[in-house]
């Protein structure tokens, strides 16, 4: 997969979590998988359509969601995520793939996203993708994301 | 709610599994509207599309009747709903049935959707969010064990 179809992920990500401040954003492991297995409480994840086809998803920890849903409810204590708080977490992966496709289309790929899921579970394995998955880990001060990015190129 | 827009779903989704293995699907002739959070039964797919609206098809059933789908499409015998030929079969069944099923509502209604590629899934406690979306969901039964469509559009149900 060609790191040009990879970096806007990234930056996007970085740029949704520092706006949401969350501080020290660092690069974790990367590894490329067919089978994606999620030991995380939640996944989120956006669909892509246009010239580059595929799906991204957002797996954390039950608490670092908690705490993006508060930075993004300006410091609100979230003692569980609700309706609002789950509402809030498909606003995130929204924005975050929203922001890569606008970075996509700034060096000619048109791609549009569609709605994103939000998936609860233990032990969960994936297959977001009918070609390889690229795991990328983002560390930060409201926790490890795992972003798995499957596009079919 | 205009069902046009649900009822190729439930269609393509009795066609497409009887074709494939030949597994009958009793039921799915009603749609009931759904709170935003959906259980999973076992194993379940997401195919999301966007175009002149956007949406998704969720595709949801028990461990037998995906295991038993997968023996007869695959041949072999799967014990396991992670095993990834499981998991695979599972997501190009609904690639082919979310595929015809649009590909009927772009000839109807010209609105140019086009489909992600699906997501598939299997765990523990899985419970699945689809925010601000509203959807409805169809039921059917097989001898070896249901399945769920649950569909929803942007914008709501018409």
């Amino acid at each position: 997969m060609d790191v040009k179809y990879i970096l806007p992920f990234l930056e996007a990500l970085k740029g949704v979590l520092e706006q949401f401040g969350a501080a020290d954003i660092k690069r974790g492991n990367m590894a490329k998988n067919e089978l994606m297995h999620v030991d995380t409480d939640i996944t989120a994840v956006v669909g892509m359509v246009g010239q580059v086809r595929g799906n991204i998803a957002y797996s954390m920890a039950e608490d670092t969601a908690k705490k993006i849903v508060s930075a993004m409810m300006m410091g609100m204590p979230v003692e569980e995520l609700d309706a609002m708080g789950r509402s809030a977490l498909g606003e995130f992966s929204n924005m975050v793939t929203g922001n890569a496709s606008t970075l996509l289309s700034n060096s000619g790929v048109q791609v549009d996203i569609t709605p994103p899921s939000i998936i609860f579970g233990k032990d969960v394995y994936f297959i977001i993708s009918s070609v390889e998955t690229l795991k990328i880990e983002m560390e930060s001060s409201l926790g490890k994301i795992e972003v798995n990015i499957g596009l079919e190129i | 709610m205009d069902d046009k827009l649900y009822r190729p779903f439930c269609l393509s989704t009795g066609e497409i599994i009887r074709e494939m293995s030949e597994i009958d699907i009793v039921g799915m002739d009603s749609l009931e509207e759904e709170s935003s959070e959906l259980t999973s039964m076992g194993i379940s797919s997401i195919i999301t599309f966007a175009g002149a609206r956007k949406g998704r098809l969720l595709l949801d059933m028990e461990p037998g009747l995906a295991l038993s789908m997968a023996g007869a499409v695959l041949g072999g015998e799967y014990g396991d709903v992670k095993d990834p030929m499981v998991l695979s079969l599972v997501s190009e069944v609904n690639n082919i049935i979310s595929g015809n099923a649009i590909t009927g509502i772009n000839n109807e209604f010209l609105m140019d959707l086009r489909l992600a590629p699906p997501v598939v899934f299997a765990g523990r406690d899985l419970v699945i969010s689809i925010p601000r979306l509203r959807s409805f969901s169809s039921w059917g039964e097989t001898e070896f064990g249901r399945i769920r469509i649950n569909v929803a559009w942007e914008g709501g149900a018409s």
